[in-house]
């Protein structure tokens, strides 16, 4: 039934575009036989006044001639018409109508007696006759007898434009049955592409689900040393009464929330991209950004050591991709090494190295076990894998494969039996710098000259602290805990600017609030906080600058720079 | 094919030229009388050649009768240049002004060198005319003595000239 279905759909739009084109062969030929009845006519016309012509011409500059009875004039006059092909007889008669010069070619002899006569076709043959004069003298009459082109002649010759008009027409037929043949090959090719485009999706999806899995375990023993490190902290804190003692306290409870904070945001960014999206990135601050995720979730045995060079060139990589690919080879290296031991993450530009082209070279050691030669050869299909049921899915290193070749470079292994493997990215040198995050951690941090915030948060507690926050940073909060409210909020105290949620609950979002405020007042400072929210792309595009929670003192300040600095 | 072409169109030529001799019968008095009234179609004249605009178109013979009868036939009821023909036979030189042909025949006539007259004399008269007649292989064919013509103000048709016997200057 299916396919049934799907043949028709094939099918008629090219009888359809075949008939249209068959169509417009009918009416181009019918157009051709219009054409060539009409040259027809106007040939024969213009035959009969070429013949009269003739013969007029002849019979102005033979009147004397005639007059006087000087016949060898006469006759060079008339034998000047024999020079031309199709005139085969040509006669001049006296006022008497007797022949005084003339010749007949072919076609049988001229006739006896001469009067004057319009063009008349007798036996494939055009004669005329027109008279001679000199003011008020009728001096006699000259005749004309060309010769009209055969029937047969003519038809061949209109044979010959059909054969070209047929031949026409059928390259539009063929041509359009040929079109819609080919579109309806593109349109199966599109729909083609899109369901592979949606596996791929579906695999980078997959891939990292993959790593995030392969992951979580050692996040999850990280956490509970940081909850463990926290809560002991704050129990010892409440023992204590020693100032120093409990500012010591205080300090190691805000680096362990520190550090849980920083791995929740690289988890959340792990899992938040699915879509392809190439940045220009800087390999050394994109590499130490997942260091700790790497150091605290591989293995406690397992110690990663990153050697980079300074001033590693740009590349141009989608920059979740390019996570998950060290992240995969990572844990693969870890994999390697049973007993523990160290990888080594090293990256250095490689001059010419690609093809001729610049490039930057990442390299992830292990010395662990190494790899069979077969193995290595197989290592980046998808899923082959040498782990044990339930344990990989052998989507790891065929995620870093597909990325190297998406990006445009190459990814290989080296690797020795009992010693260890190298896996291996060389990725082209991109000539544009690395985009703004990079830029922007060394923006100074600001202070606000008694600004007054409209704080839109649904959560009491988070909207108590982002106050504190912002009269920390010198300015003044003013809260509203729905978009609607938000907005009146806006219109009675008309603030300087608004740091709102995304996520509340009510009619709109905190999307929607700015974006209404935005309509009301063009250039009011934005700053859009979110968890994780899928509405955050659509912020993001839309302009809006995004606050990633948690967040701290300091990321604030640097978010209302941005948007107080963008007005300025 | 060619001489299939070629033996055609000698058929046409002795065709063409069979008519000939009947010419010939023709009294050459009666030849002279055609052409000098067909002349008329051939040649222009000045405006002031006519008296008025109601003046004839005159033809005048001198001495020469047996011109002057199939010449008057000819006439009969034509017209040249939008007037009537008019045939005059005269005998002195007193009319030969109003003509506008002058046949003079063996004779003379007292007109003035630039008078817009067409003068025709006959071949080896003393003091030839615009037209002056000749035979060519018993053909009556003529010669036009151009400074006479221009002298007269009288514009000869290319055509004429064409046909001519010869042409003085």
């Amino acid at each position: 039934m299916a396919v049934r279905t799907s043949l028709r759909r094939f099918e008629l739009p090219f009888l359809g575009k075949a008939w249209i084109a068959a169509v417009f062969a009918v009416v181009l030929l019918l157009l051709g036989v219009a054409l060539a009845l009409s040259n027809e006519r106007s040939v024969a016309n213009e035959q009969a006044r070429r013949a009269t012509v003739q013969a007029e011409i002849l019979a102005g500059s033979v009147s004397a001639a005639l007059a006087f009875d000087d016949q060898p004039t006469a006759q060079e006059y008339v034998k000047a018409l024999h020079a031309s092909p199709e005139i085969e007889a040509a006669g001049i008669y006296d006022q008497n109508g007797a022949l005084f010069a003339g010749f007949a070619d072919s076609g049988g002899p001229l006739p006896k007696h001469g009067a004057p006569h319009d063009p008349r076709v007798e036996k494939g043959r055009l004669s005329v006759a027109v008279p001679v004069a000199q003011g008020n003298l009728h001096l006699g009459t000259v005749y004309v007898r060309t010769i009209v082109e055969p029937w047969t002649r003519r038809a061949s010759r209109y044979v010959a434009i059909g054969i070209i008009l047929t031949l026409a027409a059928l390259l539009i037929a063929v041509l359009g049955s040929a079109y819609s043949a080919a579109s309806a090959a593109y349109n199966s090719l599109q729909r083609e592409t899109d369901a592979r485009e949606r596996a791929e999706t579906a695999l980078r999806q997959a891939q990292k689900m993959e790593a995030m899995g392969q992951l979580t375990g050692g996040v999850a023993h990280d956490f509970n040393n940081l909850l463990m490190a926290a809560s002991s902290g704050v129990e010892l804190l409440q023992r204590s009464d020693d100032p120093k003692r409990r500012a010591r306290l205080v300090q190691g409870i805000k680096d362990a929330l520190d550090r849980g904070a920083k791995l929740t945001q690289q988890l959340l960014t792990f899992a938040r991209r699915t879509q392809v999206k190439p940045e220009v990135i800087d390999v050394g601050v994109r590499l130490q950004g997942i260091r700790d995720l790497l150091d605290r979730s591989l293995r406690e045995d397992v110690h990663v050591d990153f050697m980079l060079q300074d001033d590693l060139w740009p590349i141009e990589v989608d920059p979740a991709q390019f996570d998950i690919a060290i992240v995969n080879i990572a844990v693969n290296a870890r994999d390697a090494m049973p007993r523990g031991g160290e990888i080594d993450i090293e990256a250095k530009n490689l001059p010419g190295g690609l093809e001729g082209e610049d490039a930057v070279e990442i390299r992830v050691v292990d010395h662990g076990t190494g790899m069979q030669p077969d193995t290595v050869e197989k290592a980046f299909e998808p899923f082959f894998t040498t782990k044990g049921v339930g344990r990989g899915t052998g989507l790891g290193l065929s995620q870093v494969y597909g990325f190297a070749r998406a990006a445009g470079g190459m990814a290989y292994i080296e690797s020795t039996m009992g010693e260890g493997t190298t896996v291996c990215l060389v990725l082209p040198r991109c000539m544009r710098s690395a985009t703004q995050e990079a830029r922007r951690a060394t923006a100074k941090m600001p202070d606000l000259k008694n600004e007054k915030l409209l704080v839109v948060e649904d959560d009491d507690q988070i909207a108590d602290m982002l106050q504190q926050m912002v009269s920390e940073l010198g300015g003044r909060a003013i809260r509203a805990s729905t978009a609607e409210e938000g907005l009146r909020l806006f219109e009675k105290e008309s603030p300087d600017g608004i740091i709102s949620d995304m996520v509340m609950p009510g009619e709109w979002d905190g999307l929607e609030l700015v974006r209404q405020v935005r309509r009301r007042n063009g250039d009011v400072p934005v700053l859009l906080m979110t968890g994780y929210s899928s509405a955050a792309a659509q912020a993001r595009e839309e302009g809006y600058t995004l606050l990633e929670k948690p967040f701290n003192l300091e990321q604030l300040a640097r978010g209302l720079s941005d948007v107080f600095g963008a007005r300025a | 094919m060619l001489g299939t072409r070629l033996e055609r169109w000698g058929l046409a030529l002795a065709l063409v030229l069979a008519p000939a001799p009947a010419a010939a019968q023709v009294s050459e008095a009666a030849v002279k009388a055609a052409y000098l009234y067909k002349m008329a179609a051939f040649v222009t004249w000045p405006p002031n050649a006519f008296a008025s605009g109601s003046s004839p178109f005159r033809i005048c013979v001198l001495n020469r009768t047996d011109v002057a009868g199939p010449l008057s036939e000819l006439a009969h009821g034509a017209q040249a240049w939008g007037r009537p023909v008019v045939i005059t036979v005269i005998g002195g030189s007193q009319e030969a002004s109003q003509c506008q042909i002058l046949f003079l025949g063996d004779g003379h006539a007292a007109l003035g060198d630039s008078a817009p007259v067409l003068t025709v004399t006959e071949h080896g008269a003393s003091s030839p005319g615009v037209v002056e007649f000749t035979v060519q292989q018993s053909h009556v064919r003529f010669v036009i003595h151009r400074s006479q013509a221009d002298a007269r103000r009288l514009q000869i048709s290319s055509k004429l000239l064409a046909v001519a016997a010869a042409v003085v200057p």
